[in-house]
Parts: structure tokens; C-alpha cells; sequence
């Protein structure tokens, strides 16, 4: 720059001027002006061993840091997709397993209820099937109602720089957890169902709704959602009653408040599956209160006026 | 067109020798091949140029590959490695970009 010629106004940021107009090595241009000063041309031949080798060196330098820094990943996929098919094929497993008990089960029906009419014995085959329907160890059908939930549609909100990270909702807030359906089935036995399922799985006497981590188990299977409950009971009044007790009032307030999906549906008829290996290993009946009490289920005292 | 020959022959032998690169060597790995890939694109614009020297892409590809490691090497043991990484990566993937756009205004006169 001669002395005489005003000072440029991106004076100050001559590093980044240099970065963005001169790209190119100055060394190139340099060299150039050296071999025409001695009469040759400005550029090398592309022939030289030295060029070649160089070549070669960043072609296998490429290759070689590509894979090696890919493996890592593919490393962890390769767990990660042999323990998802060690579980999928345990899972596999173990629903074929549950259809094997549910067969023998229903063998044990049949022999129990041959036995028992040879036996003469007419009024205990009907009052096995009342107890087992009770139990909830097959299947249930009659009117009920589908009630699906799901969690908030995940949609980032554009946060202000300056809002209050305390008002904002987080990610977490729109998920169903488990205390919500805990509640919320809470409240359909409260509302008289006589039997409920959540995603396909029975909700006896042993089963229970739990978190673990993320993920909701019910009878210890990890559901996934939407979360389907399915609940049998006097159709369009179990709907009402639900709607008016505390777990109506509490699915309406998630739906209100953390934008959770919810949806109920009256049906004419809905199927339960059984839970078949429902069975108990270390309890025994107390021989006195047995034939004395009567039967009960919680719908029964709840629905009584 | 030999250099290119060159390339490819590398790059097949990396595929099918698979070397094992030290773990100690692997942080230096991303910066080596920004700065390789550097060194090549401003060669191929010095060719378009006219102004082709090998030396000068040897010697620059070489203080490229090792400035770089240095840098990273450094920032590692200051603790601020990542940080510089991306400086180092800012700097020369600005260059990378203005010598490809020097090269298409040469192909394609675009």
C-alpha cells in the first residue's frame, strides 16, 4: 500500500481479508516468478516421483482415517443391534411360551370341566368359570370403552432468549408416565370396569403399572406408545362416571395442560386377553375364610349403591 | 492426471492393507485430512493457474499436515483442544472453498 493512498477501511480485520482473497499458497506464485526469472516455465511438470508419491500418501491418508474413524460407530451399532436381537428373540421367546401355557391351560379347562360333569358336579364348572373371568386369567369380552393416550405432539416451541427457563416447558412435560396411567386406570375401576387391558396386557391382581427410566412397564413387558387401555364395563356409563371422577379430571387436566393426547371411545363390544400365567405359588387360602366370605372384586363394592 | 492415478492408488491401498492407526494417532486424523485435502485443492488451482510447483505442494502439504497436528497436539495439552480443532477447521475450510470456487471459475468459466 503506498504511503500516499487512504488508509482501507478493513484495515483492522487484515487477517480475515488475507484468509478470503489470497486462498492460493503464496509459494506458488513465488516459485513461479523464480523459474521464469531463469527462463523456464512458470509450472512443474505433474510427473515428478516426489508429486506421485505425495499423491499416493493423501490417497491412503484419506482411506486410512475414514475407516479408522468409522469404526468406532459401526463398533457400538454392532452391540447395540446384538443386544436389541437378544432381546427381541427373548421376547420372542417368551410370547411363545405364554402361548404354550395358554394351550395347556386350556387343556386343564377342558379336563377339569370333564371331570367335573362326570362328577356331576355342574355348579362348580360354573362357578370356576365366574371366578376364573373374575381372576382374569382368559379372555373377557362385552361393552366397554377404548380410551388411547398419547404423549404431547413434540413440536420445539421457539424459546425467547430471554424467558424464564422455570415457565418454559420442557421435553419431558408432554410424556405420559406411569403415575398418569396408574391414575387414570385408577379411576376406570373406580367408574365400575370390570376388567381392563393396557396395550394388550391384562391387568390382574398381580399386575402393576411401573416406570423404569424412560420407559413404562406394565407386568413387567415395556409398552410402547400410543397407550391403548381397553376397559369392560356398562358402556356409556362407565364413560360418564370416568369423565366425573378423579381420573377423568386428571387425564382432562394432562390434556389441558401438557397437551397429552387422549381419546375415548364407547365400543359395543371389546375383547380383553387373559393373563395365563397368572398363578401363585407361596399363598394359601385360610381355611376358614374361604368358604365363609363371599367373593369380591373392587368393582362389585364400588358399583354396589 | 499421474498425480490423480496416485490419489486412487492410495486410496485402494488404505482400503485393502486397513492399517491400524494408534489410538493416540486419531485425534490428529481429522485435522491431517482437512489439511491434506488444503494442500491438494490449492494445487489443483495452482496447475489451472499455470503456476504449478511440486515443491511447494510438497513442502505445503507437509507444514500443512504437521502445523495442524501441532495445533490440535497443542490444545489438547491447554485443554482447549476441540476449540482450536475448529479454528484449525474454520481457517482451511474457508481456503478449501475459495481455491474449489478458483477451480470452477477455471472449468467451467462460471
Amino acid at each position: 500500500m503506498s504511503p500516499g493512498a487512504p488508509e482501507r477501511p478493513d484495515a483492522s480485520m487484515t487477517l480475515i481479508t488475507e484468509m478470503m482473497e489470497r486462498p492460493l499458497d503464496p509459494g506458488y506464485a513465488a516459485a513461479a516468478g523464480r523459474r521464469q526469472e531463469l527462463g523456464q516455465s512458470a509450472a512443474t511438470g505433474l510427473r515428478s516421483p516426489l508429486l506421485i508419491t505425495v499423491a499416493i500418501l493423501i490417497g491412503a491418508l484419506l482411506s486410512v482415517s475414514a475407516l479408522a474413524l468409522r469404526a468406532p460407530t459401526s463398533a457400538n451399532n454392532k452391540v447395540k443391534l446384538g443386544l436389541v436381537s437378544r432381546i427381541e428373540t427373548a421376547r420372542a421367546h417368551a410370547d411363545a411360551q405364554t402361548r404354550v401355557i395358554a394351550g395347556l391351560r386350556a387343556q386343564i379347562d377342558r379336563a377339569q370341566s370333564e371331570a367335573l360333569s362326570l362328577q356331576n358336579q355342574t355348579g362348580l364348572t360354573a362357578e370356576l368359570a365366574r371366578l376364573e373371568l373374575a381372576a382374569g386369567t382368559v379372555p373377557a369380552t362385552g361393552p366397554g370403552l377404548v380410551l388411547t393416550i398419547d404423549d404431547a405432539e413434540s413440536k420445539p416451541e421457539p424459546v425467547a432468549p430471554d424467558a424464564n427457563p422455570q415457565n418454559a416447558t420442557g421435553p419431558d412435560q408432554g410424556k405420559v408416565l406411569a403415575k398418569d396411567l396408574q391414575i387414570i386406570v385408577n379411576g376406570l375401576w373406580d367408574a365400575g370396569a370390570e376388567a381392563i387391558s393396557i396395550n394388550g396386557h391384562r391387568l390382574t391382581s398381580r399386575a402393576a403399572i411401573r416406570s423404569a427410566g424412560a420407559a413404562i412397564l406394565v407386568d413387567y413387558r415395556p409398552l410402547t406408545r400410543p397407550y391403548v387401555i381397553t376397559a369392560i364395563g356398562d358402556g356409556a356409563n362407565l364413560g360418564v362416571e370416568f369423565a366425573d371422577n378423579s381420573g377423568g379430571s386428571y387425564l382432562q387436566s394432562l390434556t389441558n395442560n401438557y397437551k397429552i393426547r387422549a381419546d375415548i371411545q364407547s365400543r359395543k363390544s371389546v375383547t380383553i386377553p387373559g393373563e395365563p400365567t397368572l398363578s401363585v405359588l407361596r399363598a394359601r387360602p385360610v381355611s376358614s375364610a374361604v368358604t365363609n366370605t363371599p367373593m369380591t372384586t373392587p368393582q362389585q363394592t364400588e358399583s354396589s349403591p | 492426471m499421474i498425480p490423480a492415478l496416485g490419489l486412487l492408488i492410495g486410496l485402494a491401498v488404505g482400503l485393502l492393507l486397513h492399517p491400524v492407526v494408534p489410538l493416540a494417532l486419531q485425534p490428529y486424523l481429522p485435522i491431517a485430512v482437512i489439511a491434506a485435502l488444503d494442500a491438494v485443492f490449492g494445487g489443483v488451482r495452482a496447475v489451472l493457474d499455470g503456476i504449478f510447483n511440486d515443491k511447494v505442494f510438497v513442502v505445503s502439504f507437509l507444514s500443512n499436515v504437521v502445523v495442524a497436528a501441532f495445533i490440535v497436539f497443542l490444545g489438547d495439552q491447554l485443554g482447549v483442544g476441540s476449540q482450536l480443532s475448529t479454528g484449525v477447521v474454520v481457517v482451511l475450510g474457508i481456503r478449501i472453498f475459495s481455491n474449489v470456487a478458483s477451480i470452477r471459475r477455471h472449468l467451467f468459466s462460471a
